[in-house]
């Protein structure tokens, strides 16, 4: 597995899950079409675009995805009618998706200005199908000339979030299995590193433990995974495990880590990468907290009200089923094995669109 | 307070010991069905080859469809079981305030 094959695996799963929708899409017009699994599947398949992008760090296209699918998720309670001019909007929304996806493809993995700007408009159109609690429908259509918004739709129009991000490492600890006999207590390492900062999310990997009868209580089995917010340097943080160095092999993800790392990363690891997916994502590494701020942030605003309960959070749980699902793909597959997206004159165009962004 | 079985630790939960700590814990949690409740009030310690003991002990009982649930942690113990991220893998027994 590197780096190139697990993108474009991405990539061209994602143009089949957007060909899908955007036939399911134009399948919404026929009469006598089952509107409810048409909806289904256009949720589901944004909803595994939204969960896959965030296993790369695509942040943009994660936060654009997340809007989509709150409109999706209305339609698919019964809360909201979809009609033609949603259908329009939504088809519009998945070209914008397979631009992201081109542009990842073409290796460039943040949208320019006028992506960012034109994610920032469908988001505001967007926004008019949901609700509006308190009355200000006006700042829930606004968003679009909002740069915080904009940033949050967008999730690198602005280096905001980043700004935070400069502080969020990741450790990875495995150990030789005589450290423990060794007299050296990798937690007590663990509850030292503390010093340097504040462990965010951690998670404790016992899937090395042999079976009950076999297992040598004495050896070490476990390995860590440890987000952590803190200003030292790689250095220093390297110097906490500097006696335990000869047992223990440390992995650190810098700030600001890209993509390559992450799936660097998952390949060094000994455990499975479906298994490492939910343990990085659990430790909150693998899609840091900047993001949640900023999908909650954006939530906020474009509602033009405190975020809904379980805004911020409903990402963790139902990303997780797809991540599941995606990466159980993405092994089974080979990575140029499918055929690209059909390229085809969109004969649909919003509206309120410029023709630039179509034509 | 439930009548759920009780496995008692009387060493630490530390390398020193674990060996020895193994073969009745084991046992206990193949013995019988429903919680079982470890009692580690005479644990003053716990440390990593301690933690996948209890780890080891906690991935046989789900395999049996049983629970563990720790009585008498010890702050210093808690402080650790906080720290690896398992306090929701080995929860209090009902009834358990310590």
């Amino acid at each position: 597995m590197n780096m190139d094959n697990a993108l474009q695996t991405f990539i061209a799963e994602g143009r089949e899950l957007l060909e899908a929708m955007e036939q399911a899409l134009l399948a919404l017009g026929q009469p006598e079409a089952g509107a409810g699994e048409h909806i289904a599947a256009i949720f589901r398949g944004a909803h595994t675009i939204k969960g896959s992008a965030g296993l790369f760090g695509l942040e943009h296209i994660v936060a654009f995805t997340h809007g989509v699918e709150s409109v999706l998720d209305r339609a698919r309670d019964g809360r909201l009618a979809i009609d033609d001019e949603l259908v329009v909007l939504l088809l519009s929304c998945c070209d914008h998706l397979a631009g992201a996806l081109d542009a990842v493809d073409g290796g460039r993995l943040e949208p320019t200005p006028d992506e960012s700007a034109q994610a920032a408009a469908l988001a505001a159109q967007l926004t008019r199908y949901l609700p509006v609690d308190d009355g200000a429908a006006e700042a829930g259509a606004a968003p679009a000339t909002d740069p915080t918004v904009a940033a949050g739709a967008t999730g690198a129009a602005a280096p905001a979030p980043a700004a935070d991000s400069g502080r969020g490492w990741h450790l990875s600890l495995r150990f030789a299995p005589d450290v423990l006999r060794n007299g050296l207590d990798p937690l007590g390492f663990i509850r030292y590193l503390t010093r340097l900062g504040r462990i965010t999310g951690l998670r404790t990997v016992d899937d090395a433990l042999p079976a009950a009868e076999a297992m040598d209580p004495e050896s070490c089995h476990l390995g860590f995974e440890i987000a952590l917010e803190s200003e030292a340097s790689k250095a220093e943080i390297e110097s906490v495990f500097e006696f335990i160095a000869d047992d223990c092999t440390l992995r650190i993800l810098p700030p600001g880590r890209r993509v390559e790392d992450f799936v660097a990363l998952i390949d060094a690891l000994p455990e499975a990468p479906l298994r490492l997916g939910e343990i990085l994502l659990a430790c909150g590494s693998l899609t840091d907290r900047e993001l949640q701020a900023a999908l909650a942030a954006q939530a906020a605003q474009a509602l033009g009200a405190p975020p809904r309960p379980g805004w911020a959070t409903c990402w963790w749980p139902s990303s997780w089923c797809r991540l599941r699902w995606w990466t159980r793909r993405w092994r089974a597959s080979s990575a140029s094995a499918r055929p690209p997206r059909r390229d085809r004159p969109r004969t649909v165009r919003c509206a309120s669109m410029p023709t630039s962004w179509t034509g | 307070m439930s009548d759920a079985p009780v496995h008692r630790f009387d060493a630490d939960l530390t390398i020193a010991h674990v060996a020895a700590l193994k073969p009745a814990l084991l046992q206990a949690v193949a013995a019988g069905d429903g919680p079982l409740v470890l009692d580690l009030g005479a644990v003053a310690e716990l440390d990593t080859a301690g933690l996948q003991l209890l780890l080891l002990a906690r991935r046989e009982a789900a395999a049996r469809g049983r629970v563990l649930q720790l009585r008498g942690v010890a702050p210093a113990v808690r402080d650790l079981l906080a720290l690896s991220r398992v306090e929701h893998l080995l929860p209090d027994a009902p009834g358990d305030d310590a």
